[in-house]
C-alpha cells in the first residue's frame, strides 16, 4: 500500500499546487511511483504547472461519475514514466465528488503507486473535506506571515479530529534578506506556534514563476534555490536525514535590535 | 438520515478525543434531542474533548449554546470545535480518554449569575487598567457567556477540566468551572471559564475567567502573551505592535477595580 497525502494549507495561494508538482516529480525522479491528485475542482491548474494541460481528456469527477475507468483518466508525464496526474475538472462545482468517493479513488490509486499527492484546494469547506478524506499524512504549506500561520493552525487542529499522523510543515517564500531585518516572521516564530515537524524551507524564488509558466517542475533545474529545497523535501519524506538548506534566515543584529525598539515602544 | 439508524454509529474517537455528528432532521431541535437521545445511549463521553460534524446545516450562536450545555451538562464532556459542511460518516465508536479530572462530583447545582460589572478596557503590563467610564458598558448578555442560560449546573463551580493538548486556532472551551490547559492556547484560540485558567504553556489566544461573573477568578500562564484577556467584566488586550513580553510566568486578576498582570512567583 502506498502513502497518500494531502497538500494543504487553508489560506489561498501559499503554494500547495507548486509544492504538489515539485514534491511529485522529486520523488519520480527518486524511483518512486507518483501519482498527483488534483482535487481543485472547478479550479484546476496542477496540469498547467505539470505542462500536461494538452493532454486531459477526461477527469476526477468522470471517474467518480463512472464515464470513464481510472486508468483512462491518468496523465502519464512527459519527463517519468513512474509519474502520473489525475487531472480536476474544470467546470463541475466541488459538490460532484463526495469525501467517500474520494476515499475510494485514493484507496485504489494507493494500491498501484507508492505515493499519492493531493493538492487541496484552499479554505476549510467541502473541497478540502474531499481532498483530506483519503488521506494518511498531511504537508501543511505556509508563508511566513501571520495570516498564513494562523490558517494553518487551524487546519492542523482540524486534523487531529483525523485518523492520521501529525501533520508536517512545509514554509515556502521565505525571504532571508527580510527576516535579516526583522521584517519577516522567522522560523523559530512560526515553529514556536504550530509546534509540528518541519519539512523543509522553500525560499522565494523566481525561478518558481518561469517554471510554472514553462510547465516545468523547478526542480528538474539543477540551478533553482527552490528546486533544490524541494528535492531535499523529497528525500526527507523518504525518511533520509537531509541537512537544512543554510539560507541564512535568522534576524540579524538590525533585525533584532528594531524588535526590541518596536516592544520598548509600549 | 434517521435518528434510529445514526443512534448505532455515534462517533468515533480520535487522536484528541470524540468525534460527534449531528444528525440529519429537519429542525435544529429534532437534530439535539436525536444526538441526545443517542448519547443517553452510548458509552459515556465524560472529560472528553468533543469535535461535533454539524453536517450541512450551518449553526447559529444559540444552537451552538444549547450544544454546548448539553454536553457539558448531561455528560460533562467540553465542546472543542465544530466543523461545518461535513457529510455524515459512519465508523464504529471507540471511546478514549482524554481530558477527565474533577468534573465528575455532580455536587450541588452552583447557581451561575451573569457579570454585572462594568466593563472597563485596559492595557496588559501597563500593569494596571483602571475601568474607563468612556468605555464603560452594560453587563455582557447572557448568551455572550456561552454558560449561563441553565439555573443549575450539576457542575461544581469548582469542578476542574483539563485539556491535554495544545488549543489551536478556531478550538474553544468553555467550561463551567476552572480549565487547565497542558500546552498552549494559540492566537485564534479561546477559552472561557466560570472559574481560574490556568494555562501550562503559552496562552497567545483569548481567554476569559470568572466568565459569569466571579472577579475574583485569575488567568495564570507560564507564558501570557494573550490576544485579549477578561475576567468577569473587565478587558484587557495586547499592545498594538510588535510586543516583547516577560520571560516568566505571569497572572492577571482584578484588583482594586482593574486587571492587573503580575509575576506568577514574585
Ligand atoms: N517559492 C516560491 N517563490 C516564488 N513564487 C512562488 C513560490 N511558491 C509559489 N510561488 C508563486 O505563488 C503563486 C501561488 O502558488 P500556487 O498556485 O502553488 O499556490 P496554491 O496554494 O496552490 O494556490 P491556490 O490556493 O489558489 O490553489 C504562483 O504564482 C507561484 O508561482
Ligand atoms: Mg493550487
Amino acid at each position: 500500500m502506498g502513502e497518500v497525502c494531502v497538500i494543504t494549507s487553508g489560506k489561498g495561494g501559499v503554494g500547495k499546487t507548486t509544492t504538489t508538482a515539485n514534491l511529485g516529480a522529486s520523488l519520480a525522479a527518486l524511483g518512486k511511483s507518483v501519482v498527483l491528485i488534483d482535487a481543485d475542482i472547478g479550479l484546476r491548474n496542477l496540469d498547467v504547472v505539470m505542462g500536461l494541460e494538452n493532454r486531459i481528456v477526461y477527469h476526477l469527477v468522470d471517474v467518480v461519475e463512472g464515464y470513464c475507468r481510472l486508468a483512462q483518466a491518468l496523465i502519464k508525464d512527459k519527463r517519468f514514466e513512474n509519474l502520473c496526474l489525475l487531472p480536476a475538472a474544470q467546470t463541475k462545482d466541488k459538490t460532484a465528488v463526495s469525501p467517500e468517493q474520494m476515499r475510494g479513488l485514493c484507496k485504489e490509486l494507493a494500491q498501484d503507486f507508492d505515493f499519492v499527492l493531493v493538492d487541496s484546494p484552499a479554505g476549510i469547506e467541502q473541497g478540502f473535506r474531499n481532498a483530506i478524506s483519503g488521506a494518511n499524512q498531511a504537508i501543511i504549506v505556509a508563508t511566513p506571515e501571520v495570516s498564513s500561520v494562523r490558517d494553518a493552525d487551524r487546519i492542523i487542529g482540524l486534523l487531529e479530529a483525523e485518523d492520521m499522523r501529525p501533520p508536517r510543515l512545509i514554509v515556502n517564500r521565505l525571504k532571508p534578506a527580510m527576516v535579516k531585518r526583522g521584517d519577516m516572521m522567522d522560523i523559530d516564530d512560526i515553529l514556536d506556534i504550530l509546534a509540528v515537524e518541519l519539512l523543509g524551507v522553500v525560499p522565494d524564488d523566481d525561478s518558481i514563476v518561469v517554471s510554472t509558466n514553462r510547465g516545468e517542475p523547478a526542480v528538474l533545474s539543477a540551478s533553482s534555490r527552490a528546486g533544490q529545497a524541494y528535492r531535499d523535501i523529497a528525500r526527507r519524506v523518504l525518511g533520509e536525514e537531509v541537512a537544512f538548506m543554510d539560507l541564512d534566515a535568522r534576524p540579524g543584529i538590525f533585525g533584532r535590535l528594531r524588535r526590541l525598539f518596536a516592544a520598548g515602544d509600549r | 438520515m434517521a435518528g434510529e439508524q445514526w443512534a448505532g454509529i455515534r462517533g468515533v474517537s480520535t487522536r484528541s478525543g470524540v468525534r460527534l455528528w449531528l444528525p440529519e432532521q429537519a429542525t435544529f431541535q429534532d437534530a439535539k434531542l436525536a444526538l441526545a437521545k443517542a448519547l443517553r445511549e452510548g458509552p459515556s463521553i465524560r472529560g472528553l474533548a468533543v469535535t461535533l460534524e454539524a453536517g450541512g446545516r450551518p449553526l447559529r450562536v444559540a444552537e451552538l449554546r444549547e450544544l454546548e450545555l448539553l454536553l457539558l451538562e448531561q455528560h460533562g464532556a467540553a465542546l472543542l470545535q465544530v466543523i461545518e459542511g461535513a457529510p455524515s460518516e459512519t465508523r464504529a465508536p471507540i471511546p478514549i480518554g482524554v481530558i477527565p479530572e474533577g468534573g465528575d462530583d455532580a455536587e450541588s447545582g452552583a447557581r451561575l449569575s451573569a457579570a454585572s460589572a462594568e466593563v472597563g478596557t485596559g492595557a496588559r503590563r501597563g500593569r494596571r487598567a483602571h475601568p474607563s467610564p468612556s468605555t464603560a458598558r452594560p453587563a455582557l448578555p447572557k448568551e455572550a457567556m456561552g454558560l449561563v442560560g441553565s439555573r443549575d449546573l450539576p457542575l461544581s463551580p469548582t469542578a476542574t477540566v483539563l485539556v491535554k493538548r495544545t488549543l489551536r486556532s478556531g478550538q474553544r472551551v468553555h467550561f463551567a468551572g476552572n480549565v487547565v490547559v497542558l500546552g498552549d492556547v494559540n492566537p485564534g484560540a479561546e477559552i472561557v471559564a466560570a472559574g481560574d485558567i490556568v494555562v501550562m504553556g503559552t496562552l497567545r489566544g483569548v481567554a476569559h475567567a470568572g466568565a459569569t461573573g466571579g472577579e475574583d477568578a485569575i488567568v495564570a500562564a507560564f507564558r501570557l502573551q494573550p490576544t485579549q484577556l477578561r475576567v468577569a467584566s473587565y478587558i484587557g488586550r495586547s499592545p498594538d505592535g510588535v510586543s516583547a513580553h516577560a520571560a516568566v510566568p505571569e497572572l492577571a486578576r482584578v484588583r482594586d477595580g482593574a486587571l492587573v498582570v503580575e509575576r506568577l512567583m514574585p
